[in-house]
């Protein structure tokens, strides 16, 4: 791996040089002039028939009992009436007759009522930063979040999991309300080509209104830069509070990883086009990436304290083995 | 005494201005090509992170200032070229003596093995280097001696002046005396107002020095140049004899003398070359601290361009100094001279002046003889003559030459004739005289002689009862010897014409008259010496072109020089004398006349410097290979510390955060 992590327990070593950017432009590739903006230069399919055949036999797969709207096929903390045997109680009057034990009684003369597990319909939660900051990098970090979104919403969808997904900036942009089965996908796939970048990061904001439309538990997966001067805490907690299964998705270019700047510079934020002059030098190059380190950590720390999943992953590293590989690894998609 | 000081201080002048153009430039907003980025909050951050890690970064910012101010400064003060006064000339006075004279070409300058540096280049780097150690306000003089002293600056403080004086030093053929340099120094130093000091840059081998005319009080300060054993043979005698006419050669005679220290006597060539063919060569062993001398005999038929080489062979390379290793001469056969006698008719003369082999005759051996009517002043043929003989006859008017009267007056002004006297009796003669060393006069009997007045200048050679019987006169450009008396009317019985010191002073007055002896004299001089040449009639500018070519030298001929006298022979060689009849310059010479200058000169074959120098009423000087040091020139050092300063800057600006 060149310097990012290759999944959540993989520590972030930013000092050794990156990856080569991966640029598609005429120019030289990796040139900070031809960093911002790229998103628009990438127009490839989101999901090609290559990865479909590779992810066709994924499911998404959740740590938490999760409950939801209809009868499905994952279990639910609910006893309901699936085949699947999971206690017994005394009889209540009231109780369906059906479902009394007759061995239990023929042996102790007691009437107890059989239990089964409730099998319901999951909740994948898939949530797009398409902020200005994620136009960034070659290859550009938006389009390969899309892309992430379209695999993991496919795997759901297939496997009749109720898929949302929402795109944010400073605030929840756009929503796709909870659809389940394959007929649903050209719908995704539409709402994530009509996601363009644009706008500042307000994390916490699109967390707590997207939280807040959608109550039911499931997987929660997050994909951004996580670049928000506000930080994530709060963001993520929103989703932690209703005990929702949450993966974090850091996506970041090579070239944030490891820029490619020297010298005297003036630094634009495209977010808030805030100034920064710089000298470059290999101290200041060094202190960038301990702090870029310290801020995986936190995010990966946080995670981790509180039972979500983290994966930080490099545009540069090959899609397919973030999904097949990575994804499945951290236990996401099984 | 001590501290520090700037040599040109016009640059510490331009500090405040370059100071304040570096700040203002600090001030100005370096330009930055703009980067988008997708978030400056780690940059930020990384800045923030810099600073709490590095407490003084925020002083890094002026520290890169005050360290570029300070490499400029450090600059400027190398510029200035700063000098640590190290307590030596202050408010001095200094006099740099520097011996150019022949020892000075030994190549053993550093005091080692010969065949490096020069002493000359040695005396003149050490004279630079007390130049560079001036101080503010210092001054010196630059004087070069050999055999006579010659001020090459005046008293100045202007550096460049004295080092540009000390380059154009040349080193010179001529012996060293360094007596007349310390008297010219103690003239000098009356212009000194403040404290002298005088230091001579020599070999030692400098000549007597027991009566100097310096100020016993006047510090002087010996710095020696060259070994203290140093060896060296050289030619100290030559002299080329023609052939006398007889059939027998010429002969050239050398001298050599090993100046070196006490050894093995030792066995070296001598080549001798006519007109640059070998002519000659033999074997010659000399001895340590003697003199050999070795005769060479020439075919009498060859003449020319004499050189004389020693050739040292295996020793040369321990031969100090080369330019005593070759000398240079003429041979040359006495040029005739062109007599021509104006007579009624003379027996005494005309057979006397045919005898004589040195008087030209043409080729039916016939003198040159015109009747005293036939003597024309203004006729331009008289000058192709060297002597006009007047027997008898007192022109009106002469043309410029040399004349020999008998029984006859030249036309000069105040020269007074008080007519004809009897019973003349010589009372006595001048026996050094040319005209009359080796002549009787005694048996001269005059029955009847003029009787003349001398002017002031004029020179009575024989004095006799009634006067001066025999005198020399000249006006202007013609000189004359007169001889009071008629030879044709001397009494047969015992008559002076039959004596044999008739002819010997005939003879004597047709080579001094004639120039001829002038011309032997002239032809091989030493360098230090004067070359003494007849003038030839008509002569009225010559030219002189040193050894190996070079510009020539224009030589005064005054109306009233009876010689053509060449000083100034600073290197050893053959010169050549070109004789013009116009006064103006150019035209075809008339005449040319080569002569030789050599050293020969056993004191400057001697060249093992001296230890110390023995000077009247002063301890003896100790020599020192080395002047004092006065001033520390410091500019190096400043300048390396800019340059130290400057790396020390740029590290600092690799490690900074903000410009």
């Amino acid at each position: 791996m060149s310097g990012l992590p290759a999944s959540a327990g993989e520590p972030v070593d930013l000092a050794a040089p990156g990856p080569p950017a991966a640029g598609t432009g005429a120019s030289a590739p990796g040139s900070p002039h031809e960093l911002v903006g790229t998103h628009a230069l990438e127009q490839g399919p989101l999901l090609d028939q290559a990865l479909l055949a590779k992810i066709a036999r994924l499911d998404v797969a959740t740590r938490k009992l999760l409950q939801g709207r209809q009868k499905g096929e994952k279990k639910s903390k609910k006893r309901g009436r699936s085949v699947e045997f999971a206690d017994h109680r005394p009889y209540a009057a009231g109780d369906d007759l059906r479902f009394l034990d007759w061995s239990i009684y023929a042996r102790l003369e007691r009437l107890m009522v059989k239990l089964f597990l409730e099998e319901e319909d999951q909740h994948l939660y898939l949530l797009v930063d398409a902020s200005a900051s994620m136009d960034y990098g070659r290859p550009n970090k938006l389009r390969y979040a899309q892309r992430a979104v379209a695999a993991l919403g496919y795997i759901g969808l297939v496997n009749q999991n109720r898929v949302a997904v929402g795109a944010f900036s400073s605030t929840l942009d756009r929503v796709l309300r909870p659809e389940r089965g394959r007929r649903n996908l050209r719908k995704l796939l539409r709402f994530l080509e009509e996601t363009t970048p644009g706008g500042a990061t307000d994390l916490g904001a699109a967390c707590r209104r997207f939280a807040l439309e959608h109550p039911k538990r499931g997987v929660v997966v997050v994909v951004s830069d996580f670049l928000d001067p506000r930080g994530h805490e709060d963001a993520l907690r929103w989703f932690l509070a209703r005990r929702m299964d949450v993966v974090c998705l850091q996506v970041l270019a090579p070239q944030e990883l490891d820029p490619p700047l020297m010298g005297d510079l003036k630094l634009v934020d495209v977010e808030d086009g805030r100034e920064t002059e710089v000298t470059i030098s290999r101290p200041l190059l060094q202190a960038y990436k301990r702090q870029l380190g310290a801020r995986l950590a936190a995010l990966r720390e946080f995670c981790h304290g509180r039972g979500a999943r983290y994966l930080c992953a490099s545009t540069a590293m090959p899609f397919d083995r973030l999904v097949v590989d990575q994804l499945r690894r951290l236990g996401v998609v099984k | 005494m001590g501290g520090l000081e700037v040599l040109t201080p016009g640059w510490l002048w331009a500090a405040p201005g370059l100071l304040g153009a570096l700040v203002l430039l600090y001030f100005l907003k370096l330009k930055r090509r703009e980067v988008a980025v997708s978030s400056a909050l780690l940059w930020r951050q990384a800045l923030d992170d810099l600073r709490v890690n590095s407490p003084l970064q925020r002083l890094r910012m002026n520290l890169l200032l005050l360290l570029q101010a300070l490499a400029l400064l450090l600059l400027l003060l190398a510029l200035a070229r700063p000098v640590a006064d190290l307590g030596g000339l202050h408010g001095t006075d200094s006099l740099l003596l520097v011996d150019v004279s022949a020892s000075m070409q030994a190549t053993d300058g550093a005091g080692g093995a010969p065949g490096g540096e020069t002493r000359f280049a040695r005396a003149v780097a050490e004279a630079r280097r007390v130049v560079d150690d001036l101080g503010r306000g210092d001054r010196a003089i630059v004087v070069a001696f050999d055999d006579q002293a010659r001020v090459v600056t005046p008293l100045t403080d202007s550096k460049p002046a004295l080092r540009a004086a000390l380059d154009a030093l040349a080193p010179t053929d001529r012996p060293t005396r360094l007596a007349p340099a310390l008297d010219r120094v103690q003239v000098l130093l009356q212009d000194a107002a403040r404290e002298p000091a005088v230091y001579v840059f020599t070999d030692g081998r400098v000549g007597p020095l027991d009566r100097v005319g310096l100020d016993p009080r006047v510090p002087l300060h010996y710095v020696r140049v060259g070994a203290l054993d140093a060896r060296n043979v050289g030619i100290t005698g030559l002299d080329v004899r023609p052939s006398s006419g007889l059939g027998d050669g010429g002969r050239v005679l050398v001298t050599l003398h090993d100046a070196s220290p006490p050894g093995p006597a030792r066995t070296l060539g001598l080549d001798l070359r006519l007109e640059g063919e070998l002519a000659a060569s033999r074997s010659v062993t000399v001895t340590p601290g003697q003199a050999t001398t070795t005769v060479f005999e020439v075919d009498p038929t060859r003449e020319g361009r004499v050189e004389v080489r020693l050739d040292l062979g295996a020793e040369r390379a321990t031969d100090a100094l080369p330019a005593d290793d070759v000398a240079w001469g003429l041979l040359r056969p006495d040029e005739p001279v062109r007599v021509l006698l104006v007579t009624p008719g003379n027996l005494f003369l005309d057979s006397a002046l045919r005898e004589d082999p040195l008087v030209w005759k043409d080729a039916r051996g016939e003198l040159p003889v015109r009747a005293p009517e036939a003597f024309v002043a203004d006729d331009p043929a008289l000058l192709d003559y060297d002597l006009i003989v007047l027997d008898r006859t007192s022109p009106a008017a002469l043309p410029p030459g040399s004349f020999l009267f008998f029984a006859g007056a030249p036309p000069f002004p105040g020269l007074e004739d008080l007519g004809n006297k009897r019973d003349w009796r010589v009372l006595d003669w001048d026996e050094a005289h040319e005209a009359t060393r080796f002549v009787n006069f005694s048996t001269l009997n005059l029955p009847v002689g003029q009787r003349f007045a001398l002017r002031d200048g004029d020179q009575a050679l024989v004095r006799a009862n009634h006067g001066p019987l025999v005198f020399t006169c000249a006006d202007g450009d013609r000189r004359a010897l007169v001889c009071a008396f008629d030879l044709m009317s001397l009494p047969v019985e015992g008559a002076w014409t039959f004596d044999p010191s008739y002819p010997i002073f005939l003879a004597n007055a047709v080579r001094w008259l004639g120039g001829a002896s002038r011309d032997r004299k002239g032809l091989l001089v030493r360098t230090a010496g004067t070359a003494e040449l007849r003038l030839p009639p008509g002569a009225r500018r010559a030219e002189l072109t040193p050894p190996g070519g070079g510009p020539a030298r224009p030589l005064a001929i005054a109306p009233t020089d009876d010689a053509l006298r060449v000083t100034d022979l600073d290197r050893a060689g053959l010169y050549e004398v070109a004789y013009f009849a116009a006064p103006e310059p150019g035209g075809e010479p008339t005449r040319r006349v080569r002569f030789a200058a050599n050293l020969l000169d056993p004191d400057e074959a001697a060249v093992a410097a001296a230890g110390s120098l023995v000077v009247a009423d002063r301890a003896p000087l100790q020599g020192v290979p080395r002047a004092a040091e006065q001033n520390r020139d410091l500019w190096r050092w400043a300048a390396a510390l800019a340059l130290a300063v400057l790396l020390l800057e740029w590290w600092v600006y690799n490690r900074r955060v903000f410009v």
